[in-house]
């Protein structure tokens, strides 16, 4: 097993360093047997529609993974254990989910790389799903790429509900062309450590992106996360929704960023993040960051964060519930806006059940 | 509607530009040297321990690197820099005394004037050493201390000695090893237990001598119970070389008291000013912080509240106006290291013809300041897409017994807002002066009243056609 460890870019612009936000550790392991990787996935149904292969990546598009550097690129490309190329064809609307479910067994490692390929005027939905065996010594590092070409439309949900022992890095990386829609929700439910990252560029003229993104932290878990929207192109729309819940002693660092690129005239773009955090040990960071080249641009974020409200408690408890009852309707509301949005509801139920448990 | 872009005029400079000759009387020579250091000590009379203070400073200024973040500091080059200039007389308290030209440029800055109208007391800095300070005799009667720092060291030795650079050690960063080192002029305020002054003190820092640092010393104490209300402004001269001014000011808070530190910055842009501030506050004190910046080639200005005592409270107004070859990075510190203690920021910034102006914060609640609440507002105005406007807030929350909210916007003068005006019979280019006006409104608000007429001055506006 080769390992790799880098000091990697976080901040699309650094701050003060005594934040310890501009940087991130992160390892890399990589494991030759795949067999200690169990993969579900639902090709029987979609493979007369998608092209799709395990090994082919004859890809002449170029993407934009901002938060990795060349170390760990090249650790992906020569490591990877596990490779899938998606093309859905110009005008297709796959109707159900794509779906890929990891289960990554003990002393394994899984090295995933991903690329969606959507042609132009296509819709298609993805669920990629991670879970794993119990222990320390189960690694996951993912790479997924989203082309989405002219009026396509992409929708990607990433859950990682791994073993909280586990370590966890991914990265996400989107390009829109003209009146393409991106659309990622991503779940860190789990790892001990998990280092996730997203950066979607709005190239073409009215392409819009959502980014929603749930993270759940208890016990003494690291939730590090960084995303960004880069505007690029004319009257280009992103709204990135981010609701977290903390608990016990758990870190958590988020880094949202929107960025409007010169050129990028009549674009708007919104970030807004809640988090409730459920006990006073906990650490949380947010660098929610704005930035603009452009005038003719609107850019807007909020962020707020506290315990619990009072007088919600108050009034649910007054209604007969215990507090603990009170506590979980409260983090599954925060949860509720995003996760509907999630078009399994067994996977819907599988992260409400993580965190519910977190807060027991 | 034809759009049409707004022109928002640059500041009229022509006050701040004059200069005068460079008729010192004693400068060092540029670069940074010990001998240099013990020189300006030397000069100064100064004790053992703070020649001490200023090689040891100078030590570590030598050790630490440049900021790895933030605007480039590349231009830098102290080796041209000179860090003493004393100008050409002792310190006065009658303006009569003071030699003419440098009481003809302070009189064109309007501070004497000032001081006749509205002010307990001022004091005014040329080059590296302060010239004039004077203060009402009601005052010095309630036993208000304000006078010149290297007066300070002598006469109020222990004070002194126990809270200079305590709060700013030298150790923070490059440019407050450097402060340590060279540091000359600056204001002492001591404002004794329950004495609350109504009128303000100011301070006024005039740099004239080309490719000169500025590293004034403001130590500021405020006793229990007692109030002030501190105004500091700062000019230069536009020159072709880089000037330096990496000024200290350090504030302390006493229970229940309550200090206004309100600054109106207009160096010329061929300054670097890097500049650092910082008040701890004590058990239900209360710092504000009113801050204009407007002038220099590169700023880094980040006014910073330690609130260390229960229920002591920061709140943070600012505006900044960034037109073309400046790069104003500005923002403010919060730390919350007790409980029931409340912040709040509100801050502005316009960026204009190839200016470059970022809002950099970060607001820290450790795990003892539970009930904590803080509340930040930042907008930003893009007046073209020449421009450039960056918002990085960090908030570093340790514990859940808080209350935190963060807003920030950046965009343009609103259509809307400009179409609505006018249809309530507003013509169209008193709509947008309005506008612009009500976006600095919250700072001028804060201000003086002939400081705030100042600041609508210095954003003259010159509007034509529609807001585009």
């Amino acid at each position: 097993m080769k390992q790799l460890s880098e000091n990697i870019k976080r901040m699309p612009v650094d701050t003060w360093n005594r934040l310890d936000v501009n940087r991130s550790e992160i390892k890399l392991y990589s494991h030759d047997d795949t067999n200690d990787i169990n993969v579900r996935n639902t090709d029987s149904e979609y493979r007369h529609n998608i092209e799709h292969n395990f090994n082919e990546f004859n890809l002449n598009k170029k993407n934009d993974d901002f938060f990795l550097n060349d170390e760990v690129r090249k650790f992906i490309d020569e490591n990877r254990n596990h490779c899938r190329y998606f093309r859905i064809p110009k005008n297709h609307s796959e109707n159900k989910p794509v779906t890929i479910e990891f289960h990554v067994k003990n002393d394994s490692s899984l090295i995933d790389d991903i690329i969606i390929e959507a042609e132009e005027g296509s819709s298609s939905t993805f669920i990629i799903k991670y879970t794993s065996d119990k222990g320390e010594n189960i690694h996951h590092s993912g790479r997924v790429r989203i082309f989405a070409d002219k009026n396509s439309d992409v929708k990607i949900i990433r859950a990682q509900l791994m073993d909280k022992e586990t370590t966890h890095n991914d990265v996400i990386s989107g390009i829109g062309e003209d009146g393409a829609h991106i659309h990622v929700i991503l779940a860190e439910m789990g790892a001990a450590k998990a280092v996730s990252s997203c950066n979607i560029v709005l190239n073409g003229k009215g392409s819009s992106a959502n980014l929603d993104i749930l993270y759940m932290g208890d016990g003494t878990r690291v939730v590090d996360i960084s995303s960004r929207v880069e505007h690029r192109g004319k009257k280009t729309l992103s709204n990135m929704r981010i609701r977290g819940v903390l608990s016990g002693q758990s870190r958590k660092i988020l880094r949202d960023t929107i960025d409007f690129i010169s050129g990028s005239g009549g674009s708007k773009g919104r970030e807004e993040e809640n988090v409730l955090m459920m006990d006073p040990g906990v650490l949380n960071l947010s660098v929610p960051v704005l930035l603009c080249a452009e005038d003719d641009v609107e850019g807007e974020h909020a962020a707020s964060s506290g315990r619990p409200d009072d007088n919600m408690m108050f009034y649910m408890m007054s209604r007969g519930l215990s507090e603990q009852e009170a506590k979980k309707m409260l983090v599954e509301a925060a949860f509720s806006a995003i996760l509907s949005k999630v078009p399994d509801m067994s996977l819907q139920n599988e992260i409400l059940g993580l965190l519910k448990k977190s807060i027991e | 509607m034809e759009k049409r872009k707004t022109h928002l005029d640059d500041i009229n400079r022509d006050i701040y530009d004059i200069r005068d000759a460079d008729t010192n009387n004693y400068k060092t020579d540029t670069g940074l040297t010990p001998e240099i250091v013990r020189e300006i000590s030397q000069k100064k009379n100064e004790p053992d321990w703070m020649l001490e203070l200023r090689l040891k400073s100078l030590e570590i200024y030598n050790r630490t690197p440049l900021p790895t973040w933030g605007p480039s500091l590349d231009e830098l080059d102290m080796n041209q820099i000179v860090t003493y200039v004393r100008p050409n007389t002792d310190m006065k308290d009658n303006w009569n005394e003071v030699p003419g030209y440098i009481k003809d440029t302070f009189e064109r800055l309007g501070i004497p004037q000032a001081e006749r109208d509205s002010l307990a007391g001022v004091g005014a800095q040329y080059d590296s050493e302060v010239v004039y300070h004077n203060i009402k005799k009601s005052l010095l009667k309630q036993g208000v201390v304000y006078t010149d720092m290297e007066t300070a060291v002598r006469d109020y030795e222990d004070i002194v000695r126990k809270l200079f650079m305590k709060l700013v050690p030298p150790t923070d960063h490059k440019f407050a090893a450097l402060h340590g080192a060279v540091w000359s002029g600056g204001s002492f305020v001591y404002v004794p237990e329950g004495v609350r002054l109504d009128i303000p003190l100011q301070s006024y820092f005039r740099l004239n001598a080309p490719g000169a640092g500025q590293f004034e010393h403001t130590l500021i104490v405020v006793e229990k119970g007692a109030k002030l209300h501190f105004i500091e402004g700062c000019s230069a001269p536009k020159y072709n070389m880089l000037n330096l001014h990496a000024g200290c000011v350090e504030l302390y808070v006493a229970e229940g008291a309550t200090l206004r530190y309100s600054t109106i910055e207009n160096w010329s842009k061929n300054m670097m000013n890097l500049n650092t501030k910082r008040a701890l506050v004590e058990k239900n004190g209360t710092i504000e912080w009113i801050s204009g910046t407007f002038g220099s080639h590169v700023t880094m200005l980040y006014p910073t509240s330690v609130l260390k005592g229960e229920g002591a409270k920061s709140e943070y107004t600012g505006i900044s106006f960034a037109s073309k070859g400046q790069n104003l990075d500005t923002g403010t510190k919060v730390i919350h290291a007790a409980p029931n203690t409340s912040s709040t920021v509100s801050s502005r910034s316009i960026a204009k013809n190839g200016g470059v102006s970022v809002y950099r914060s970060s607001v820290d609640i450790s795990q003892e300041a539970v009930g904590s609440k803080s509340s930040i507002i930042c907008e930003s105005l893009m007046m073209d897409n020449s421009s450039r406007t960056d918002t990085i807030p960090a908030m570093n929350i340790r514990n859940n017994q808080v209350d935190i909210g963060h807003e920030a916007k950046i965009g343009r003068i609103s259509d809307e807002a400009v179409f609505y005006l006018m249809t309530r019979g507003i013509p169209e280019e008193e709509a947008k002066a309005m506008i612009v006006r009500g976006f600095a409104e919250p700072v001028a608000k804060e201000l003086p009243l002939e400081y705030a007429v100042e600041m609508n001055r210095l954003i003259n506006l010159e509007l034509e056609g529609t807001i585009g």
